[in-house]
This record gives structure tokens, C-alpha cells and sequence, in this order.
């Protein structure tokens, strides 16, 4: 599908030939990489894919299908940004290798069509996706679900078969406090505006509500800015860097209002994303300097808490807990210890590190429903390590990875709640 | 050309000096197989005339160091020169800053450590008989003792060689530098081919400095369960010894009358503990090896006075070969540390059913294991006994999936006998070397595995 | 039209050998086999992925029978184009031989598929006290097999040895796809040293299929220390005065200037940005060695002109201070698209010197020189900085690189201390050896095999249509880039 949108800046994104020769091919990204872990084919590894930018970039040949087939099954989780020596800035790369991919090739008409509900419609207007989730909902609490898996209708169509069984069960969802400023228990000491997100509300709507709270906690008066939108991660990463600007300068537009002493995120994508907004805008004169601005406010939670720092709770938390790197937390982000700082500071809780935690669990975005085969490999090993530190608890920080970790316990039959870390500090304050 | 004229030649090529005469010449037999002539050439360019004349003859040419390990090796299927390499004594260089020597193949290994000791360093090779071993024969017959534990074996210190090949070409494998992966290891191909595919003339060393303090622990146990159960710990409480090995009562009791240490003779195994390295570690670990040795029954003794220590050690690195008791018969085994109680107890049984007297020598973590045989109650050993014994020992040391070699006999025992067992399937590589390497077969022909 | 025939029968051969989802074939697929981690480019025709020994020597069977090239890789980590196919053909690649078969903590030793990685073996080790000394710096993503194949070392290896002081028994594929043990588990095998011609052949005489190693008890006590320098010249003394002293440590590592420069950018670690050099040294053993040692390597650290020393308190510090030396070389990566790492070996005693001498002979061609390497070896890494994108610098690195070489042998050393001959090297054989001592390395090959499509053109530069040395290929420019 070719853009339909104006393109509102010059040129279209394409890895630029100087990222490109960061990379000097020492291999030291192989093992970060879950494709190649899952495949050991270097065609599906970080050095192989900038091979192959490269030879495209250089004009040996072009966008084919050989070469798209092999970008797309790159997860984005960026492990191989911390593993690389040189600084070979891949997500960026593979952003602009995935708006090449779209601006130049055909998709199928099933995939357009996907693309279209998704990038133009649902999370554009987060009343549509909100809508489509209270269809979902009644689905699943009509008893049609109950009816649908009894009889097996979808087992002949495989791949809504999946789709199906990985559908989360929805909660009551979130609903953004009645107003929009929750205001710090006690002295306010710091003004905080808070990105709601579009999965977060409709799948987590606690972990949002546990948020607040233990921001107002720690004398924070936090605002929910209602005019905000999607932060336009999902795009970034398909593709569609326009309809990500698009949704950057809203979000830019709306936050920078409330003049905010920082912007905190509990989605590590999202927070990924904005903090990125200054390299997605580089090129738009109008919005350079506000992007640079809105960027430099933006935490992560655990990152905000433990600059903070937060306030040490009393209430024991009996529980073995392990925790699950966020890609666009850990790689993305460079934060490794925020989140492990604030659990091991819950009274009572064991933490235990699992092995490769910081390897992606597979979910990235609709992979687990795209490449479901290898989404599953990635996952099984993912739990197969998540097994052997036997939590009561998985911690992680990012509604996909929840969404995903949960699948996997279902899939391995654990006896694991999957939790965001705020909503065991949330539990810990009482 | 006859006898007289090869002689003739040599003499001309070397010297008449320097070969040896007609009445000398059964002192260079190997195996009861008597050269034609022995010379001693000056030189590399000299071993290289010598090597040209011998291939252009055809004739038989073998190497001759100290001459301390030749009942190794099966017979020589034919021999007409012995080339000694007692003029080739030379340290070429040493500089002490690179921790490098480069020395001729005839320098005897207590030269060459003298030497090194002045500046307080060695090459920690352990040999018999290291005032006369050379540095070429403990190269060709890659000798090894106790220190191997720590050190390794000459695979692991010869980083640079020179050698005579087939063509009388001086060949160069290696350099003088620590690391080195420029084209194929070619000193690896040397060590331990035994005179077969060229004569060594020059090699180079990776040194270490020498040990600041020496000590060892000695522990006397009755039951070899216990002396492996202490061992055992010993490797795994995170010491370091320099040496672990193991002895039964027949071959201790030798080695330490000759050293003059307590010969314990309450006792049935031995274990020695070489932890002389440095003074700051020596108590630590002699205290570690008395509470581990005393845990497992055993009765701990200390040996740290420098002339005991040498003393002892030197003993046990001798044991059977020359002193006071040369043994008829000395056998290798090689295998796994967790298979060793079992073929300890097997020579041990053996020796009472076939009436042989049969030390026991283990460097343990290695699985070397030494059988040192004696006749009966000193006597002449039989000798059918010994050949009944090989084959015994052979097929129980396979059978743990060990190799068995016999490291020395006497040549009735060897003319009965495959000193080297059976080759593998990787065989045909090593026929293809030697015939590469040595088409005409005038290198020690025979003496090797399999033939070669 | 022929060939195309060949070329589609061969492929349905090895589809027919390890299934159709392990052979990789299209144009595209090549391009991401057509390097190492050096600065050679070869395009092969097909890249095979077996999972066992019997795929493994039906496809070198199928390659032999056919005359097509075939040359072995592991992870590509290589530095000296030892897995790069100069005259195409068949990759195989055996990274799905992963498996590691054995570990044995009494005997300390341990089986192993060639796919494994180097790290993940001393991980499954450690849990018995036990570890795997060689640690290339690429060592979490480097396998056994090729680090068997290029006898690699590592900044540990100055006092346990490197990958052949450590390999037991090798199962290997020869060039002919028979199967044979070398070696075994034993430390004493009758005959000719086999294995331990095999170790270091840079995958010329066969593929290892399995490889027994020794394993390494692991140190009760280590002390980290780096000693900062003004200049380099007192670093490099101070190195020659550690070894002099008798004192081996674990590790003794420079790093220069430039490299710090890198370094710094690319891992949280405190190298003063302002120093000539930095010496990184570690001394492990018994605890009261390691103090003892580790003090008098301080003192001569100090009376060489160190102006601080820094010493690791946590195990956290000594990992920071290493996973900066062993990102180093791929760090440069942040200062110039290509480097040429060359890997000469010198005497110990003669480090300063040679440095002087790159460093002149860099400036002389304009190239900016990051030295990054295992000083207490005399292993030198100077890494030339170029972009392959300006004309004349590829062939103008060479030259550079080949001076450098030069005064390596000179100076009694030689030319590859760990990352093997592989292509471009091969042309400097010569400065070291004579044509005999050559001939009689190709004695060794030809004892393992006579077959001339196995890996060839590397190591020696006799063999036909190879030529003499090896050049930086151009790759074909067609043009402006087909990204939009």
C-alpha cells in the first residue's frame, strides 16, 4: 500500500548511510537477537539485516521480497542496540527500513486491510478502539466466547483459532480519574502529567489506577491531560513513521500545555517512542524544539520513582517474584536497575532473577499473531526460563510483554500472576 | 656403499673425531640392533649432511640424545646410523625480559635449567635422568612427570622448532614469540613422533619463572579409597598444587629410601603433594592438605627442606630407571581420573598372581598412571611373565577405555610384544604423515605406532 | 545454462540432506554470508545448515564428488576471513550443532558440538567450580568450533594457555567426508600429536563435529586493577618489567589512547579519557598469591610512572573494566566505518619499540591507529581506522598493515598471534617462512587430505588460481541506492 497520506516533509525516512557504517559486522549482536537464538540463521540476525540494508542501500538489489521477508521478522526489541560496541542505532534503522517497505511494496489486500483498521482507524481515534474493546468484552461475557470455543468453530481457520485463544480477558477497564488533575497526598512537591496509553486502559486498567495512586503517594499532583492520543508507537515500528509524526506533535501539543515538571509513562513502547519523538521530528523545523523539550520530560515510571526517590513501603508482600525485561525499557531505554529497585524494596518479596531476562518474550506489537510459529518459540523459551526461577509473581512493564507473559503462563500451565511492577508497589503501600 | 666407506664419509662430513669407534658401537645399540656407525655432528648444517648421505644411501638413520629413553619404541626394523646430538649443547638465546630460550636439541635439561635458574626461571618439564636427558629426546619422546599437573607437557612450552627433514632441508616451525598461528603448529608434529619424521636441532621454549619456595605434603594412607578420596578433595577445595600424584607401597618405598623422607611403612598409598610455588601460599596450603589428608585416615608428613624436596621429587621422577633398582619393565597407562582405582587394583592383582613386584606411579589428575615392574623378589623377572602381562594389562586398560603403552623393556620382552597397542581408525593420517614427511623411510623406521 | 543446472541440482542435494528450510540460496540470503568479522567479501552460492555429524559429512561428501568449494563457519566472528568462500560454493554454517554433550566434573573436561558458544560453556560449567579458559573477546558469541579452527586466544590466556593448550579430542570431518576421531578424552594418546595439528588450521584440514576440552578449576580469588599512563612508552615498559619480574598475571591488557577514545562512548566505564594508555590487569589464584602479586605488580606499575591505579571492588567494577576491553575492538566502530585489526606478535621486551614504529608508520600514511591488545603476550592489535567508501584506502590500509607486519618479524616476531592467516595475510607467510618450512606445512595438509576445494585459498598463497596475496574486493556500484 503505497501512502495515501500528505507527505508533509521532504524525502522519506531510509536508514542513512552513516548509521549504516556503524556497523563494522563484528557479530557481537548474534546472540542478543531472539530470531537469530530461536532460528541460528544470520539472516535473521541484527548483522544480517544491516547486511542487507546496506547491499539495498548500495544498489545491489532492491526492496524484494527475500529482503522484506526477513526485516519484518525482526521483533524491534533492540537487544542488539545494548549488545552493539559501535553504536548502530538499529530501531531507528529499521523504522526507516519499514517506511521504505511501505512507501515501496504492495502489501496484500488482507494485509492493507489490517493496516488500514489499525493504523488509520483504531488507534488514531481511541474512541473507535475503545469501542471495538467493549465488542470484544461482550464477546467474551455474553457467552458467545464460551459457545465459540465449545464448538470449535474457528478450528479450521488456524490462525483466528490463535488469535482467539490469545485474546485477553478483559477487566473492568480504566477510567481515567474524574478529573483531570489527581492531586498529591500531602505537600505537592512535583507536577506530573500522565500518558494513559490505548492497550493500557482497555486490558490493564488497574496498573493505570495503581499508577496514579502511587505517584499522588510520593507528592506528586498528577494530570491525565484528556486531549492526549495514541503515541504513535505501533507506527513508528510499521512503518508508518507520517501517521506517527501526526500523533507525536498532538501529544507534543497537548502535554507541553500543562507545562509538566516531567511526563510519565507506564508502557515502556510508549515511553521508547517519546522519548524518540526528537529524532522522528528532526526534520520538521515547526516541531524540532518542542519534540526536543517534550522528550527531555519523559520517564518511565520506575525510572521517575527512582530518581525520585520513592517513598519505601511498609506492607509485606510474601511472594517470590522475578522480573521480565521490557525490550523498549531495557534496550530502548538503557533502564535496567529502576524497576529491580523498586521491588526489591517491597518488604517480604523475594526477588529472583531469571536467566536472559532481558531477551524479548516474543510479544512485539501483533508478532506473536503475524509470525505465530516463531512468537511461540521465542515465548516457550522465554517461559521455559521464567519455570526455572519459579515466581509466584512476573513483573514486567509493559502492557505487551503482560499480554504475552500471560499467554505463556496459560501455554506452560504455571502458577504465575503476571503483574506491572507500579501495582506491587501500589499493593505494597496498603 | 659399504660400512667402511659410510664411516669414511662421516668422518669427512664431521670429523674422524666425532665418530665414534668400532668397540663403542654396542654401547648405541637400541633393542640389541647394533648401528654400523655413530656420529656427532657440530651442527644443524652438519645433521643436514649427515641426513643427505644416509637418504642417498638409503640407510637407516636414528637419533641419539642422552640415550635415556631408548628402550622406548618398538624395535627398529633396521638401523645404520646413530646420530648423537652430544655437541649440539648450545643456549642460542635467552633473553630472561621475554620469558624465551632458544636451545640446540643436545643441551641436557639440568644445563639448560642451571642456566635458566641463574635467572630465576626454568622449563618445567620433568624428565629421568634430566643430567643426561636432552631437550631433543624429551621432545621426541614427549617425556612428562609430576609438574604436568600445572605446567602442562612440552606440547604446551615448545613454541618454536628447527629440524633436519628427509630432504636434509632445516626446517622451521613455529617462532620465538608466546603466540603464534602462522600456518599449521609444526612443533606439535614433532613432539613425541619419536625420530620418525625429522631430527630435531633447535628448539625454542615458553619459560616460567622458577618457584620461590618449595614445600610438598606427603600423605600415607592404608586403603587407596582413602588416598583418592583425599585427592579428590584436594582438587576440589580450590587448591593449586603443583603436582598430585600417587604411589603403592613398592614404588614409595623406593623413592623415598633413595630421597631419605620416612618410608611409613604402615602404610599402602601414598599421595604427594608438590605446593611449592610461593612462600605466601606454601602454610595455607600444607595446612589445607594435612586437614584433608587426616580427614580421609591419612598420615600427613612434610617435606619443605629444599635438598628433601628436589630429593624426593627427583626419585619419583626416576623411579625404575637407572639408580638403585632399574626396573625390566616400565608400562603406561593413560585414562580417566575416575577410572584409576579400578586399574590401580588391577597391576596391583596382577603382580601377586604372576609373583612380579609392581610399583605404582599416578600422576592422578593427568591419568597417567606408571607401572614399574619388578622381577620376583629382585630377581631376574621372568620375562614370559612380563610378556602375559602386557597383554593383560592392555586388555583391561581398553576396556576402561584407556590406552596402554609400554614405556620401556628389555628386547626379548619388546620382540613379543606391540609396545604401542593397536592403532585407531585416525592411523591412515598418521601413515600419510610419515610418508610425506619421511617417503624412504630413513627415520628411526619401525620404532613408531603402528610401525611407522 | 549448465552451471545454473549444476548450481539447482546441488541445491536440491542438500535440501535432499538437511531439509529444504536449512539451505539458503537467493541472492539476498548470500549477501548475509559473505563476510566475517574482517574486512573480507566473498559471495558463496549456498549456505547449508546441518544439525549432526552424518549431515555434516554428506554434504562434504556431495561437494567433494561435485568439485564445488566448500568452506566451514561458525558465527562469523572470525578476524582473518577464515569462513568468508573466495571461490563461492557451499557455507556450511554450524551454528545448530549446539548442543553441549557432556560435562564432566571429575575428570574436568567436557563434549561439545562446534556450534556452542564459547560462553555458554563456561556458564554450564560454573556451576561445578569449573570454567573454559580461552575467552576470545568475542566470546559470548563465538563457537568452540571456530575458535578450534583459529586456535583463538583471549586476554586470559597469557597464564593458562590458549585453545590448543586446552582441547583434547576432536571429532572431525575430512575433506574427503570421512569421519575420524583425533585425540580423545585422554591426555596421553600414542602417536603423532593430531589434534594438535588440527587446532589452528583455520578449517582447512576438515570440520570439527565434536570437540573435548578441558575444563579449568575457577579462581578462589582475583584483583582487577588498571594502571593509568601519561604515555604510552611507560605503559609498554612497565609490561616488559611485570613480565621480567616473574609474575605471571591472569590477564595484562593495553589499551591506547584512541581506543579509550571509543571505549568510553560505548560502555559506562571510567578510563580517563585524558590518558596515553591504560594497562588492565588481572592476577587470580590462591587469595594470599593474588595479594602478594598483586602488590608487587603495583609497585612496578608505579615505579614505571602510573599515575593512578584503580583497583575492581566489586564483581560488578571487573566486569564493567572487561565488557569494555572485549567491546573495544567493535567500539572503534563509533570512530571510522572500517578497521583493519592486525595481530602481530613480538617479543615482550621489545613492545615499545614496535609501538613507536606502527605509530610512525600510521602517520605516515595518514591513518589513525587504535591499539587495543594482550600486551603481557607481546600479542599486538593495532587497528588501522579507514572508510572502505574513500578510493585507495582499502588498498592503502593493506600497505600499511603489511609494514606493521614487517616490523613484527623484523624484531623477531610474527605476523598472526590469534586470529589466523585466513586471505589477507597469506601474501606474508613469506617474511616468516622459508618455501621449505611452507612445503612442509602443505606436507601436513596433505596428509589430512589432497582435496582442493576444501576451503581453499587460505593460509598458503601456492595454491593454483588463488594468487599470490589477497586484495579488498570493490564490490559492484550500481548506482544511487534503492532506498527511496
Amino acid at each position: 500500500m503505497t501512502t495515501n497520506a500528505p507527505l508533509e516533509l521532504p524525502g522519506a525516512d531510509a536508514p542513512t548511510e552513516a548509521d549504516i557504517y556503524k556497523c563494522v559486522h563484528c557479530g557481537l549482536c548474534l546472540q542478543a537477537c531472539p530470531t537469530y537464538l530461536e532460528l541460528g540463521l544470520e539472516t535473521e540476525s541484527p548483522r544480517g539485516r544491516v547486511a542487507l540494508m546496506k547491499a539495498v542501500h548500495g544498489g545491489r538489489f532492491g526492496l524484494t521480497e527475500g529482503v522484506v521477508g526477513h526485516m519484518e521478522l525482526c521483533l524491534q526489541c533492540r537487544a542488539c542496540e545494548t549488545a552493539c560496541p559501535s553504536g548502530v542505532p538499529f530501531g531507528r534503522m529499521m523504522e526507516a527500513t519499514r517506511a521504505q517497505i511501505t512507501a515501496t511494496t504492495r502489501r496484500s489486500l488482507r494485509a492493507r486491510a489490517v493496516r488500514f483498521l489499525v493504523f488509520r482507524l483504531l488507534f488514531p481515534r481511541l474512541g473507535l478502539l475503545r469501542a471495538g474493546a467493549w465488542l470484544l468484552k461482550l464477546y467474551q461475557r455474553s457467552g458467545v466466547q464460551w459457545l465459540v470455543r465449545e464448538l470449535r468453530v474457528l478450528k479450521p481457520i488456524k490462525s483466528l483459532d490463535q488469535l482467539e485463544q490469545q485474546l485477553p480477558r478483559l477487566p473492568k477497564f480504566y477510567r481515567p480519574p474524574p478529573s483531570e488533575l489527581v492531586p498529591a497526598q500531602g505537600q505537592a512537591t512535583r507536577r506530573v502529567a500522565m500518558l494513559s496509553g490505548c492497550v493500557m486502559p482497555l486490558v490493564y486498567g488497574p496498573v493505570n489506577e495503581a499508577t496514579v495512586r502511587v505517584l499522588a503517594r510520593n507528592g506528586c499532583d498528577v494530570l491525565t491531560p484528556r486531549a492526549q492520543g495514541c503515541c504513535g508507537s505501533l507506527h513508528a515500528h510499521s512503518g508508518e513513521r507520517d501517521g506517527a509524526r501526526a500523533l507525536a506533535r498532538r501529544n507534543i501539543d497537548v502535554f507541553l500545555e500543562t507545562n509538566p515538571d516531567a511526563i510519565i509513562v507506564n508502557a515502556a513502547g510508549c515511553g521508547a517512542t517519546m522519548k524518540e519523538y526528537v529524532e522522528l521530528l528532526e526534520g520538521d523545523p515547526a516541531y524540532r524544539d518542542k519534540a526536543r523539550r517534550f522528550s527531555a520530560l519523559v520517564r518511565d515510571v520506575t525510572e521517575f520513582l527512582a530518581e525520585l526517590p520513592f517513598e519505601p513501603p511498609k506492607k509485606e508482600l510474601s511472594a517470590r517474584v522475578t522480573y521480565q525485561d521490557s525490550c523498549h525499557l531495557v534496550h530502548a531505554q538503557g533502564i535496567k536497575d529502576a524497576p529491580r529497585e523498586v521491588l526489591r524494596s517491597i518488604p517480604g518479596l523475594r526477588f529472583v532473577e531469571m536467566k536472559a531476562s532481558d531477551t524479548c518474550c516474543g510479544a512485539a506489537g501483533v508478532y506473536n499473531v503475524v509470525h505465530r510459529d516463531l512468537a511461540n518459540g521465542i515465548l516457550d523459551q522465554k517461559m521455559a526460563n521464567v519455570a526455572a526461577a519459579q515466581p509466584d509473581i512476573i513483573a514486567t512493564a509493559n502492557p505487551g510483554c503482560m499480554l504475552q507473559l500471560e499467554m505463556g503462563v496459560r501455554r506452560m500451565g504455571l502458577d504465575a500472576r503476571v503483574a506491572h511492577v507500579v501495582e506491587l508497589l501500589d499493593e505494597a503501600y496498603g | 656403499m659399504t660400512t667402511t666407506n659410510v664411516a669414511q664419509t662421516l668422518a669427512h662430513l664431521v670429523g674422524a673425531e666425532h665418530v665414534a669407534p668400532d668397540d663403542q658401537l654396542a654401547r648405541y645399540a637400541v633393542d640389541g640392533v647394533v648401528p654400523q656407525t655413530v656420529v656427532f655432528p657440530a651442527d644443524a648444517g652438519q645433521v643436514a649432511d649427515v641426513v643427505k648421505l644416509a637418504r642417498a644411501e638409503g640407510l637407516a638413520l636414528l637419533p641419539w640424545g642422552g640415550g635415556t629413553a631408548m628402550a622406548a619404541g618398538s624395535a627398529p626394523e633396521r638401523l645404520d646410523i646413530v646420530l648423537g646430538t652430544r655437541r649440539m649443547g648450545r643456549i642460542l638465546e635467552h633473553e630472561p625480559a621475554d620469558l624465551v630460550a632458544i636451545v640446540e636439541a643436545g643441551i641436557t635439561l639440568a644445563q639448560l635449567n642451571e642456566a635458566l635458574g641463574r635467572h630465576g626461571q626454568m622449563l618445567p618439564i620433568d624428565a629421568p635422568r634430566s643430567e643426561r636427558a636432552t631437550i631433543g629426546g624429551i621432545l621426541a619422546a614427549n617425556t612428562s612427570g609430576p609438574r604436568r599437573l600445572s605446567y602442562g607437557t612440552s606440547r604446551d612450552h615448545l613454541i618454536g622448532v628447527r629440524f633436519v627433514d628427509a630432504q636434509g632441508e632445516l626446517i622451521k616451525g613455529g617462532g620465538k614469540v608466546v603466540k603464534n598461528v602462522a600456518g599449521y603448529d609444526i612443533p606439535k608434529l614433532l613432539v613425541g613422533s619419536l625420530g620418525t619424521l625429522g631430527i630435531i636441532v633447535e628448539a625454542t621454549f615458553k619459560l616460567a619463572p622458577a618457584p620461590r619456595a618449595s614445600s610438598a605434603i606427603l600423605g600415607g594412607f592404608r586403603e587407596l579409597d582413602q588416598a583418592l578420596e583425599a585427592a579428590q578433595a584436594v582438587l576440589q577445595a580450590g587448591m593449586r598444587p603443583v603436582a598430585l600424584d600417587l604411589f603403592n607401597a613398592q614404588a614409595y618405598q623406593v623413592v623415598a629410601a633413595r630421597a631419605g623422607v620416612p618410608t611409613l611403612s604402615d602404610r599402602r598409598y601414598f599421595l604427594a603433594l608438590d605446593v611449592g610455588t610461593q612462600p605466601a601460599t606454601v602454610k595455607r596450603q600444607v595446612d589445607q592438605a594435612h586437614r584433608i589428608i587426616t580427614k580421609a585416615g591419612g598420615k600427613s608428613l612434610v617435606v619443605d627442606e629444599g635438598t628433601a624436596y628436589r630429593a624426593f621429587w627427583r626419585a619419583a621422577v626416576d623411579l625404575g630407571r637407572g639408580g638403585e633398582r632399574p626396573a625390566p619393565m616400565i608400562t603406561r597407562s593413560s585414562m580417566l581420573f575416575s577410572d584409576l582405582a579400578s586399574s590401580i587394583h588391577g597391576h596391583e592383582a596382577l603382580g601377586e598372581s604372576s609373583h612380579l613386584e609392581v610399583g605404582v606411579h599416578v600422576h592422578l589428575a593427568a591419568g597417567v598412571l606408571h607401572g614399574v615392574w619388578w622381577g620376583e623378589a629382585n630377581g631376574p623377572a621372568d620375562e614370559a611373565m612380563l610378556i602375559d602381562a602386557v597383554a593383560t594389562l592392555r586388555k583391561a586398560t581398553e576396556n576402561l577405555g584407556g590406552r596402554f603403552v609400554v614405556e620401556s623393556c628389555g628386547p626379548s620382552v619388546k620382540r613379543a610384544v606391540d609396545v604401542w597397542g593397536p592403532p585407531g581408525p585416525e592411523f591412515a593420517i598418521m601413515r600419510r604423515l610419515k610418508e610425506q614427511f619421511d617417503p624412504g623411510r630413513i627415520f628411526s623406521p619401525g620404532r613408531f605406532v603402528g610401525g611407522l | 545454462m549448465a552451471t545454473k543446472t549444476k548450481r539447482t541440482s546441488l541445491i536440491g542435494a542438500l535440501e535432499g540432506i538437511v531439509g529444504a528450510e536449512f539451505v539458503l540460496h537467493t541472492p539476498e540470503d548470500m549477501v548475509v554470508f559473505e563476510y566475517d568479522g574482517s574486512i573480507g567479501k566473498s559471495l558463496p552460492q549456498v549456505v547449508v545448515f546441518p544439525s549432526t555429524t552424518e549431515q555434516v559429512a554428506q554434504i562434504v561428501r556431495l561437494a567433494y564428488s561435485v568439485d564445488v568449494p566448500i568452506v566451514p563457519r561458525g558465527a562469523g566472528t572470525g578476524l582473518s576471513g577464515g569462513a568468508v568462500a573466495v571461490k563461492g560454493g557451499i557455507v556450511v554454517t554450524l551454528t545448530r550443532m549446539n548442543r553441549i554433550l557432556e560435562i564432566d566434573p571429575v575428570n574436568r573436561q567436557a563434549t561439545v558440538e562446534p556450534g556452542v558458544i564459547n560462553l555458554h560453556l563456561s556458564e554450564q560449567a560454573e556451576p561445578h567450580g569449573l570454567y573454559y579458559v580461552p575467552d576470545p573477546s568475542s566470546q559470548r558469541v563465538c563457537t568452540i568450533g571456530g575458535n578450534v579452527a583459529e586456535n583463538s586466544g583471549g586476554p586470559h590466556c597469557l597464564a593458562y594457555g590458549v585453545t590448543t593448550n586446552h582441547v583434547l579430542g576432536l571429532e572431525v570431518v575430512l575433506p574427503d567426508g570421512e569421519v575420524v576421531w583425533l585425540g580423545g578424552p585422554l591426555e596421553d594418546m600414542p602417536g603423532y600429536d593430531l589434534t594438535g595439528l588440527f587446532v589452528g588450521s583455520e578449517g582447512t584440514l576438515g570440520i570439527v563435529t565434536k570437540a573435548i576440552v578441558k575444563l579449568y578449576p575457577i579462581a578462589e580469588s582475583v584483583r582487577t586493577l588498571v594502571a593509568v599512563y601519561e604515555e604510552i612508552d611507560d605503559a609498554s615498559r612497565a609490561v616488559s618489567a611485570i613480565i621480567a619480574s616473574g609474575v605471571i598475571p591472569a590477564a595484562l591488557e593495553m589499551i591506547d589512547k584512541v581506543t579509550i577514545e571509543a571505549v568510553v562512548q560505548a560502555v559506562d566505564v571510567e578510563y580517563p579519557s585524558d590518558a596515553g594508555a591504560v594497562l588492565l590487569i588481572e592476577v587470580d589464584g590462591l587469595k594470599e598469591a593474588v595479594e602478594q602479586e598483586s602488590e608487587a605488580v603495583e609497585a612496578i606499575c608505579r615505579d614505571l610512572g602510573a599515575r593512578e591505579i584503580r583497583v575492581a571492588e566489586t564483581p560488578e567494577d571487573r566486569e564493567r573494566l572487561w565488557a569494555a576491553r572485549k567491546g573495544a575492538l567493535a567500539a572503534l566502530g563509533r570512530l571510522a566505518p572500517n578497521y583493519y585489526i592486525l595481530d602481530g606478535v613480538v617479543p615482550r621486551s621489545r613492545l615499545m619499540d614496535v609501538l613507536r614504529r606502527v605509530g610512525e608508520i600510521c602517520d605516515r600514511y595518514d591513518f589513525r591507529v587504535a591499539n587495543v591488545f594482550h600486551a603481557g603476550d607481546g600479542n599486538l592489535h593495532p587497528n588501522i581506522l579507514f572508510d572502505e567508501r574513500i578510493p585507495g584506502q582499502s588498498e592503502r590500509v593493506l600497505e600499511a598493515g603489511a609494514e606493521i607486519m614487517q616490523v613484527c618479524v623484523e624484531v623477531g616476531g610474527t605476523i598472526t598471534g590469534e586470529h589466523g592467516v585466513g586471505l589477507e595475510k597469506k601474501g606474508f607467510m613469506s617474511l616468516v617462512f622459508s618455501p621449505q618450512d611452507i612445503a612442509a606445512m602443505e606436507k601436513v595438509r596433505d596428509a589430512f587430505s589432497s582435496v582442493e576445494t576444501f576451503n581453499p585459498c587460505k593460509i598458503f598463497s601456492t595454491a593454483k588460481g588463488c594468487g599470490e596475496g589477497w586484495r579488498v574486493p570493490t564490490l559492484p556500484d550500481l548506482g544511487p541506492g534503492s532506498f527511496l
